[in-house]
């Protein structure tokens, strides 16, 4: 067989958007991969400049639909470094539980939509089934199913309601989480598709500025997480393996679901009890931000994301960036995907997580 | 003559309404609320349309599920075009139907699919719940069993954006006259420009020529983790801001350099600096040095511009239809 290039997207059901790969092929296996991005280029950083911050607020859930909490919280909060003003206790702990919440539901999409490329259509429709679960809850509190824009500078926009219908959702997804078990982790067919395949060593994953579940299926301990302010009233363990394999991803991922359940008890456990203010009262049309730069970094399901201010002291940003983790999980896909065969392009590439709002922003 | 139109028209629209095979055509937001309408609590089987067709040879319903971009459109059109007739279209959010909130302030998006191709059903929200696409089915449905085969042609050609052999379009962006078609939705065969102004003002630091020792010292140093490159446009010049995360002491570090339109590349010392590289080269046109392979990451080749510079000027209108 002579060797041919092959156009896989941006068009692609598996690539889950628009991912452009374009593939160098001797018969079946890979030879070379060049990724191109941008299908989605919504131009969400220019955007910023010419907008407030309060206008900006709203879009900033479209940087990761799926996770639209984080990122959410990831600009209100360097939006507050700049503002120097603290948030009240009661509000950082609802932030922490509607965030869990999400990254259940964001790692309950990616294993549906995995094992769906991997030609298992069932699992797709039990993880669905139970996401909606908790897209249900959202939408009672927040009015929308996944463009929350519920977090308001200085807290959340109004206190959390029906706090006692959460622990029967997370009841049942745990408890569903043991059949999917039964019906993957030994699985052959699962099993040879994921086991060895696209096996991503520490040192690379480093190297590639590669965060999150990916980085911790490679035998690492990076978890943002553990750093923040707001999870130290938290008790979880860091869900880590060691193989760096496809079959590791996943098992860091279905472990990550139930350190999130942990950390909602608990969570739950605190609001129950300790009542108090959920903002801070700011009046969001007149901020006075001070000329200056602002960070925050927030443990996404896919990452790091990062999003970082400058200010010029008007009402509007002078500059925002994103930084998000499937970016650089795209750039590590040539490393992992040359020598491979062509079936094991979309075992590998549904194994990163990758969104690709994400990554074009 | 009518007699048998009008049996003809019964039979075609009874068979084409009740079987809508959508393609899978999904790029952001509205696709996962797509998906949810798939999946088993809004089961879209009920209504005809469960076989997704993932080539457009076999398709009668495009779901335009998201936002489309300048360098989507192309595609777009061109997955459009192949579709076979008899087809729909469907603009599913906000986006699709006319640019939704990136309408405005920002270079990137059309505003609106119907600029490109003829839309049967326009679905806003951002996104739609899946009972409202499911809705939007039945409306499709219903506006197939009132057509008549001599109508639907009429539709389609009437729409403006019909690109038959005369069409032209015209692509408006900054310092640009231009124009190229042909019979395509665009192609921007034009060469970009670096404007080159006056040399920096002082802003540059010593340290600039050193960035490459200065990383290879703090990389031995336990700064494992280039987590990104942050560029922001201080008008007179470019600050790069290299931040450095250790994972020995968990801690970010941040190296700044000041650049007019050149910078030493990394890749080097922190592969994963590449695309950053790439995206810093397309959005404020630095120029790399030791860059295997520098090239516009984000806007397609052929942009013109780069759009995070502070003189960059946004332009609402970026396609005209010439008619």
């Amino acid at each position: 067989m002579s060797k041919m290039k092959l156009n896989l997207g941006p068009q692609h059901p598996s690539t889950h958007g628009v991912l452009r790969l374009i593939l160098d092929v001797d018969g079946e296996k890979i030879l070379g991969c060049e990724p191109v991005i941008g299908y989605l280029h919504r131009g969400m950083e220019k955007m910023a400049e010419g907008m407030t911050y309060l206008q900006y607020l709203p879009t900033v859930d479209r940087v990761d639909y799926l996770s639209g909490f984080f990122n959410s919280f990831a600009f209100v909060s360097a939006v507050e470094k700049l503002l120097k003003i603290e948030v009240p206790e009661r509000a950082s702990i609802i932030r922490v539980l509607l965030m869990e919440l999400n990254r259940i539901a964001s790692h309950l999409l990616w294993l549906g939509t995995y094992l769906l490329d991997l030609g298992a259509v069932s699992p797709f429709f039990y993880t669905f089934r139970e996401r909606e679960l908790i897209l249900n809850y959202f939408e009672k509190i927040t009015g929308q199913r996944m463009m929350y824009n519920y977090f308001v500078f200085g807290g959340v926009r109004h206190d959390i309601e029906y706090l006692d219908e959460i622990p029967p959702i997370v009841k049942t997804i745990i408890e569903k989480l043991e059949d999917y078990e039964k019906l993957l982790t030994d699985n052959p067919i699962f099993l040879s598709r994921t086991k060895n395949t696209g096996v991503l060593t520490r040192g690379e994953a480093l190297a590639y500025s590669i965060t999150g579940p990916n980085l911790r299926a490679s035998n690492s301990h990076l978890d943002f997480r553990t750093q923040s302010d707001l999870y130290k009233k938290f008790e979880f363990k860091i869900a880590k393996a060691d193989e760096g394999d496809c079959y590791a991803r996943y098992k860091v991922r279905l472990d990550e679901i139930r350190e999130s359940a942990k950390i909602i008890y608990q969570a739950i456990d605190i609001l129950q009890l300790r009542f108090g203010e959920i903002n801070t009262g700011l009046k969001p049309l007149n901020l006075n931000i001070e000329a200056g730069e602002a960070f925050s970094d927030v443990e996404t399901p896919r990452g790091l994301t990062t999003c970082c201010i400058k200010s010029d002291g008007s009402d509007k940003p002078y500059r925002v960036k994103w930084r998000t983790g499937s970016f650089y999980a795209v750039q590590l896909l040539p490393k992992l995907l040359i020598g491979n065969t062509l079936s094991d392009v979309m075992a590998i590439y549904g194994s990163l997580d990758v969104m690709l709002p994400e990554v074009d922003r | 003559m009518n007699l048998i139109v009008t049996t003809i028209d019964y039979i075609l629209n009874w068979s084409r309404a009740n079987s809508l095979w959508p393609f899978t055509f999904a790029t952001s937001c509205c696709g996962i609320e797509l998906m949810q309408t798939t999946a088993s609590n809004n089961d879209i089987a009920r209504f005809g349309s469960e076989v997704f067709r993932n080539s457009p040879r076999q398709a009668d319903l495009l779901i335009c599920a998201g936002t489309i971009n300048h360098k989507m459109a192309p595609v777009l059109l061109k997955l459009y075009q192949q579709m076979a007739e008899p087809k729909y279209v469907i603009a599913m959010g906000a986006c699709a139907c006319g640019g939704g909130m990136f309408c405005n302030n920002t270079y990137a998006v059309v505003n609106g699919i119907d600029k490109i191709i003829p839309v049967d059903i326009y679905l806003p929200m951002c996104p739609p719940r899946p009972e409202a696409l499911l809705d939007a089915i039945r409306k499709l449905q219903k506006k197939i069993k009132t057509e008549s085969i001599t109508t639907r042609k009429e539709f389609v050609n009437s729409h403006r954006s019909n690109l038959s052999e005369k069409a032209e379009i015209l692509v408006k962006a900054p310092d640009l006259k231009i124009v190229k078609t042909d019979g395509c939705y665009l192609d921007y065969a034009l060469e970009f420009e670096c404007s080159d102004t006056q040399p920096a003002t002082g802003y540059i630091t010593d340290y600039e020529s050193e960035l490459l020792n200065n990383l290879a010292n703090l990389k031995a140093s336990g700064f494992n983790i280039l987590t990104s490159i942050i560029a922001t446009d201080w008008k007179d010049c470019i600050e790069l801001n290299y931040r450095l995360y250790s994972t020995f002491q968990s801690r970010f570090f941040e190296h700044k350099i000041y650049v007019k339109n050149e910078a030493e590349s990394v890749v080097s010392i922190y592969p994963s600096a590449h695309f950053d590289e790439c995206e810093i080269y397309d959005m404020f046109g630095i120029t790399f040095k030791g860059n295997p392979n520098l090239k516009r990451l984000l806007n397609p080749k052929s942009w013109i511009g780069h759009p995070l510079k502070k003189d960059y000027e946004l332009k609402d209108e970026r396609l005209v239809w010439n008619e």
